[in-house]
């Protein structure tokens, strides 16, 4: 009897070590996910060309191109960004400051900046929070939970993932929960799922086509998948990285009609 | 007993185990994957970039009109009650070298309706919106000189600080404030403006380059350059905006024949989806309609006496508003605006009664709305504004709009719905609705239009 007793008590700490390896490891989550956003994202000020194209029932529908400038803002850690239309033509010279909670929108066509709320998405499918430069590990808490899960990339390849869960913890975050999966030893993302703040599920992204970027390999191209209508997809491809000196005073307000595309 | 409780544990334990590894990793999220469509695994990766600088399109507005067939204070002009425009509208800008930029922005126009005559001079006219030199001698400085379009204020409906909106319109079919904005004329200025990491200095300058025009009557001005409108007397603004606490606020002086006028600007986010905004100016200046009648005097009827407040004082001038946006898109904007000098309800009721019982009355009641409609300020003391924005109605193919204008006296309301549909990248088809609500006696009621249908088709070049 006592024997008995004992094996259950060897079973049960034994499933306890496992269960705690399972979803911790000697990696935290958001160390993690703070290695993960240096895979997305470069280190030093950039430029980038961003094409969004749209599809509807498996046909492109609609095109949008975007030069994007990012820079880390040294005090919070976050990037600043500015985002410029260059296609479709009536879009063109609109240009977005994101800047933490600051967002201006300006329309080269009445000469004005009207200041946005983070819920004003321009971009159809994709979200102004999607274009620009992110690092999560800034508004997001993160938390493990899958160590080991074995999942597709938008390749089919079988990927060996993180599947790490985050809170919003600041009101630059754009989405009230994210569930990440990264592929352990690279740490580059394979797979995202964003939600609102009520916790209905919003989108779904793949991060694709690995390319060397400004002297790393970075996510090239972006699926997503609109959770609401999944028959509604958009492609995000950067290319054209430059690093590139850009002052601070570029992100701000009055600089926006200043703002030549180089 | 007891290896009975550590037997119902152990199970429980394992049950658990099972369950969080359901919830946290067995779900299939390989199924996502067939949602990718097979052009996206096709497709090849964009290598070229085109930056332009700037666009040009062809735009034809048909606008119709359904006019009222009393009217309380009748509008002493023929009304028309079709009109077409088509439109050729070019903004590009040209960056020189290293230091110079060449700005051009201009609309020419061609016009037919059953009050302009076929050809004659009015068919055809040309709105020069802007045309400078931008010379960047240093990082972050720039110098300007030519006509600009040098705008101020953060509200939407109605911008105290925005000091060259004055006489700056154009003919547009749209009420909406936004539209008006996009298509005034500049004004001929020097400028010079320094930005900072959390802040800029403009300072303008805009001399006096003509008398001041007679206020226009009709639409069409043809190819004048309207210089008399906009250069009419020496102008002189600063500016300072400086981030304080993320409220981005921007205060303003603007020396004209008037005098000093005081501007404040400043806006807050107050959530992810809430923006509060608020905008301010102040002068020493008559009421509206003591300097609309000072103003034409040549043109206004012979012997008119009117009792106004001839005095000038300091007059407050305030928008103040917030958007909202939903988790669909859908941003509705609130606005209330104070406009110390306009009329009050005394005063629109005398001019009512006034203009209803005497025909040269009634053109003095129009050239105050006239005037206050050229000045882009509200006739009114007191009116509310609202606008509704609801891009990607169909993704990437439809928006709608609305615009209303309320006025808190009377309870009528000059409207505007719009819906903009994209045809293809390079084309845009859009129908603008207007109506006027309201008794015969009210602010927007007693306007000659009970509604307006534009049809609008753009084409990018």
């Amino acid at each position: 009897m006592k024997r008995q007793y004992s094996i259950y008590l060897i079973i049960l700490i034994f499933s306890l070590i496992i269960h705690l390896q399972a979803y911790g490891g000697d990696e935290t989550a958001q160390s993690i996910i703070m290695r993960c956003d240096s895979v997305r994202n470069p280190d030093k000020p950039f430029q980038m060309n961003d094409r969004l194209t749209e599809y509807k029932d498996g046909l492109p529908q609609n095109e949008v191109i975007l030069a994007v400038y990012s820079k880390i803002d040294e005090e919070s850690g976050q990037f600043k960004n500015l985002a410029r239309y260059i296609e479709p033509p009536r879009d063109r010279g609109k240009t977005v400051l994101m800047n933490g909670t600051t967002m201006w929108f300006y329309d080269p066509a009445s000469k004005t900046s009207v200041r946005l709320s983070a819920q004003q998405r321009l971009l159809g499918q994709a979200s102004v929070g999607d274009v620009v430069t992110v690092n999560l590990a800034k508004d997001y808490s993160a938390k493990i939970v899958g160590n080991a899960e074995m999942l597709n990339d938008a390749d089919h390849l079988q990927r060996k993932c993180w599947h790490i869960d985050l809170s919003p913890i600041n009101d630059s975050a754009v989405y009230g929960r994210v569930e990440y999966w990264v592929e352990k030893e690279t740490y580059r993302p394979v797979k995202g799922k964003f939600y609102s703040d009520s916790g209905r599920l919003l989108k779904i992204a793949y991060y694709h086509k690995y390319v060397d970027q400004l002297g790393a390999m970075r996510p090239s191209e972006i699926i997503i998948i609109d959770a609401v209508n999944s028959k509604l997809v958009t492609t995000m491809n950067t290319y054209a990285h430059k690093s590139k000196e850009i002052p601070d005073s570029w992100y701000q307000r009055d600089f926006l009609p200043r703002l030549n595309i180089e | 007993m007891k290896l009975r409780t550590v037997q119902l544990f152990f199970i429980v334990f394992i049950f658990s185990l099972i369950v969080s590894n359901i919830v946290y990793g067995q779900e299939d999220e390989n199924s996502d994957l067939l949602l990718i469509p097979k052009a996206i695994e096709d497709k090849v990766s964009p290598d070229k970039n085109s930056a332009l600088s700037g666009k040009a399109y062809i735009e034809d507005a048909f606008t119709g009109w359904l006019n009222r067939s009393t009217q309380t204070v009748p509008v002493p002009i023929e009304l028309p009650n079709w009109q077409n425009r088509t439109s050729l509208d070019i903004d590009y800008n040209l960056q020189l070298n290293q230091w110079l930029k060449i700005s051009l922005s201009d609309r020419l126009n061609g016009y037919v309706g059953n009050m302009i005559p076929f050809p004659s001079n009015e068919s055809a006219g040309n709105d020069f919106r802007e045309a400078f030199l931008t010379f960047e001698p240093f990082p972050m400085t720039y110098l300007e000189a030519g006509r600009i379009n040098l705008k101020n204020g953060t509200a939407l409906g109605y911008n105290p600080s925005d000091f060259f909106k004055t006489q700056s319109s154009v003919n547009i079919a749209s009420i909406d404030p936004s539209a008006q904005k996009e298509n005034r004329l500049g004004t001929v200025m020097i400028e010079d403006q320094q930005i900072w990491d959390n802040g800029s200095l403009t300072l303008a300058f805009a001399p006096k380059l003509q008398n001041e025009t007679q206020l226009q009557t009709t639409s069409i001005s043809g190819f004048n350059p309207l210089f008399g409108q906009t250069n009419y007397t020496n102008r002189f603004l600063a500016s300072l905006s400086y981030d304080i606490a993320n409220m981005n606020p921007k205060a303003l002086i603007f020396i004209d024949n008037i005098g000093a006028h005081i501007g404040l600007s400043l806006s807050k986010v107050i959530s992810s989806s809430v923006i509060a905004y608020a905008e301010w100016a102040g002068v020493t200046e008559a009421d509206i309609t003591n300097r609309a009648l000072t103003k034409n005097t040549q043109t206004l009827p012979i012997g008119t006496m009117i009792q106004s407040n001839t005095s000038a004082a300091f007059q407050n001038d305030l928008a103040i508003g917030a958007s909202w946006t939903s988790s669909s898109k859908l941003t509705i904007n609130l606005e209330y605006h104070y406009h110390q000098s306009g009329l009050n309800e005394g005063d629109f009721n005398r001019w009512i009664s006034l203009g209803s019982s005497n025909s040269t009355m009634a053109e003095v009641y129009w050239f105050i709305r006239q005037y206050a409609a050229q000045q882009q300020e509200p006739l009114m003391q007191h009116e509310f504004f609202a606008l509704f924005d609801y891009p990607d109605v169909i993704q990437s193919k439809l928006n709608l709009d609305a615009v209303a204008f309320i006025s808190p006296y009377d309870g009528s309301i000059l409207a505007q719905e719009s819906v903009s549909y994209f045809i293809s990248r390079k084309m845009t088809l859009g129908v603008f609705i207007s109506e006027s609500l309201g008794s015969l006696l009210s602010v927007y009621g007693s306007l000659p239009s009970i509604m307006s249908m534009a049809l609008r088709v753009v084409w990018y070049i």
